[in-house]
């Protein structure tokens, strides 16, 4: 019987405790050795960061949080983190468009940088509210007319899915194509949003309307970040003779 | 701190025949195989220290040893305690208060007043606390009078500690046994499961206070990973009494948040007032019965010019859809738009709780909106050219 070996192997072998909590005991009773004590965290132990990151993260919707107190009871007994300055319940508020204004901002003047997001969601609405007024009534319900929507649809558009990196290998440096996580994919997203919004006419043209064509163009996979992106996977795709550099030298 | 009874009834038994079993007897009876050191009462009596040792008896040289050490450190402490009474009644003859009714609270308070700090690490900050908590507690003898331990496990520097583990061991076999038992008679697993809900592991620090021993961090999680390993075991609820020896209750937060008092104004409205702070900027808000008024400074709330301030002022009575029931009014002072509105945000969540149920209060704290956001600008260092950053390095 395999609980029987367990408990042989206990006694023959490991005698003290630690040695005890360093198997694991599976439904087959078989032993199977964990890595050594000192390498593994313990839910209690090494919980490093900022006293902030230690707490636990604030929600703040209501039916979330009825949810998470039903689900699990000893949420009660939990600490939870201050809500900072830039979250909130409201319906105006957006993590996603707090992220990129305070991208665009510039040396702190965070007043001057909500006011320009505003403005261009506002020129976004403007544009849209035309195109809606002159097409025919058998598009009309396929135009977007809520300019969050629209920002969001932008910059999920614009993510890419590949990146370059530079690979030093035999002192020659190649560029070699990686795979990109989530959190980076939507940064560089937003940056070339910017970056497309900052690249006009400084006599003619303001930051907001060149950033609401390029928000409305993107989420029609048009425009130039578009073209940035499918660009940068061209590249990808003719440098991935490089790709083994990732893990060979 | 050392036990007198003990001492006593050892140093009693230096003239009889046998003392080192009759002690090991004691130890056991007393005690329990792994004693825990146990308080002393608070202020012993000269009769209660060790007497000294007759000269002619046999005793081990660790023995004598310890009780000369035992006997010194109760003179010392006898002492402490004396100074500390001594300067109690004198504090409170200095703040025209009642010496017999000085409790140490008011001390604190006191020193507080007395010898104000201004030191950012709060144990840095004088403290006048009785000997008791300032002294570290001792263990009691661990061995008998011919110098043998008691303890199988004295060697090891330390016994409780690794008593412990040899407990789990000890009770992960017999249930392994008992489980190994039900298999054989073709027995279902246990429905029943050990609840551990509301509790948590006894920290490091107060589980070294328990067993008297210097407790290491890696010695801290060897513990809690035994243990855990003990809870994955399908019959653990047979040594539930074991396990919570070493876990400690919790407290709801909600029950420790400490709503205003509910006032009457003369209309018969009722209002609450509270304080908050945050950065550098203090407010002060009175909540009022009605129709969703503000007032913060003599100004609505284009006091603030930037929306999310004003969004910040509305979140508590927004999350919980009062926008317009309350008039708030606001003092606040110092500081910038954001410290503002967030000690305005702190201070009005405050006042809201005084109307609301315990469950809304609930969400209020899931929210955040009930913690004390406690971050301040650091200070600058001398030679950096801020906080942390430095001047940029020149080679000559």
């Amino acid at each position: 019987m395999a609980s029987h070996i367990r408990t042989s192997l206990m006694l023959l072998g490991v005698r003290n405790a630690c040695a005890i909590a360093n198997t694991e005991r599976c439904i087959s009773g078989v032993l199977i050795p964990v890595r050594h004590l000192s390498r593994m965290r313990t839910r209690t132990g090494n919980k490093g960061g900022f006293w902030i990151d230690r707490l636990a993260p604030p929600l703040f919707d209501r039916t979330a949080i009825e949810r998470k107190l039903d689900e699990n009871p000893d949420s009660r007994f939990d600490k939870v983190a201050p809500a900072r300055i830039f979250q909130s319940s409201s319906a105006f508020s957006d993590p996603l468009v707090t992220k990129f204004t305070n991208m665009m901002m510039l040396e702190g003047m965070k007043d001057k940088a909500e006011e320009m997001m505003g403005r261009a969601l506002k020129a976004v609405k403007t544009i849209q509210l035309d195109r809606y007024h002159a097409a025919d009534e058998s598009t009309k319900p396929t135009i977007i007319l809520n300019p969050i929507k629209i920002f969001h649809k932008a910059v999920e558009n614009c993510k890419p899915v590949l990146a370059l990196a530079p690979l030093k290998r035999g002192g020659v440096t190649y560029q070699v194509p990686v795979s990109i996580l989530e959190k980076k994919a939507e940064w560089t997203s937003m940056k070339w949003l910017i970056l497309a919004g900052r690249d006009h006419d400084q006599k003619t043209d303001k930051f907001r309307n060149a950033l609401a064509r390029e928000l409305i163009a993107a989420s029609n996979n048009e425009g130039k970040v578009i073209k940035r992106k499918f660009d940068l996977h061209k590249q990808c795709e003719a440098n991935k003779a490089y790709a083994h550099y990732r893990w060979s030298k | 701190m050392l036990s007198l009874r003990l001492e006593e009834q050892i140093s009693r038994l230096i003239s009889v025949p046998g003392a080192r079993r009759a002690a090991c007897q004691l130890w056991k009876t007393a005690s329990g195989p792994r004693s825990f050191a146990t308080e002393t009462a608070a202020a012993g009596s000269v009769n209660d220290s060790p007497k000294a040792i007759d000269p002619k008896v046999k005793v081990n040289k660790a023995m004598r040893a310890y009780l000369e050490r035992a006997q010194a450190h109760n003179m010392f402490m006898k002492q402490q305690t004396s100074e500390f009474e001594i300067g109690r009644r004198h504090l409170a003859n200095m703040m025209g208060e009642d010496p017999e009714t000085f409790t140490q609270e008011d001390i604190d308070r006191s020193i507080q007043y007395l010898l104000p700090s201004n030191l950012f690490q709060r144990s840095s900050r004088p403290i006048m606390r009785p000997p008791e908590e300032v002294f570290p507690q001792q263990k009691e003898a661990q061995f008998g009078l011919d110098g043998r331990p008691f303890h199988p496990l004295f060697y090891t520097g330390k016994p409780n500690y690794y008593q412990i583990l040899h407990d789990i061991r000890d009770w992960t076999l017999q249930l392994n046994v008992l489980e190994d038992e039900r298999v054989r008679k073709g027995r279902a697993p246990p429905d029943k499961k050990l609840n551990l809900s509301g509790t948590q592991w006894m920290t490091k620090d107060e589980l070294a206070t328990l067993l008297v021993e210097k407790m290491t961090p890696h010695m801290y999680r060897r513990f809690i990973l035994s243990m855990e390993r003990l809870l994955l075991h399908p019959y653990v609820y047979r040594v539930e009494e074991f396990v919570r020896k070493y876990r400690k209750a919790l407290i709801e937060e909600v029950i420790e948040i400490q709503a205003p008092a509910l006032k009457k104004d003369e209309a018969g409205r009722s209002y609450t007032e509270a304080y908050a702070n945050r950065k550098t900027c203090h407010a002060w808000v009175t909540l009022k019965d009605g129709t969703g008024k503000v007032d913060i400074n003599g100004q609505d709330i284009l006091f603030f010019p930037r929306a999310s301030d004003r969004l910040q002022i509305m979140f508590p009575l927004q999350l919980l859809d009062r926008m317009f029931q309350f008039d708030i009014s606001a003092k606040v002072e110092y500081g910038g738009y954001s410290g503002k509105s967030g000690a305005i945000r702190e201070a009005l969540t405050k006042c809201l709780t005084a109307f609301v149920s315990k469950e809304e209060v609930e969400i209020l704290r899931h929210a955040g909106l009930l913690t004390h956001d406690k971050r301040v600008k650091e200070r600058k260092k001398v030679g950096f050219r801020g906080a942390r950053a430095k001047p940029t390095w020149r080679k000559r």
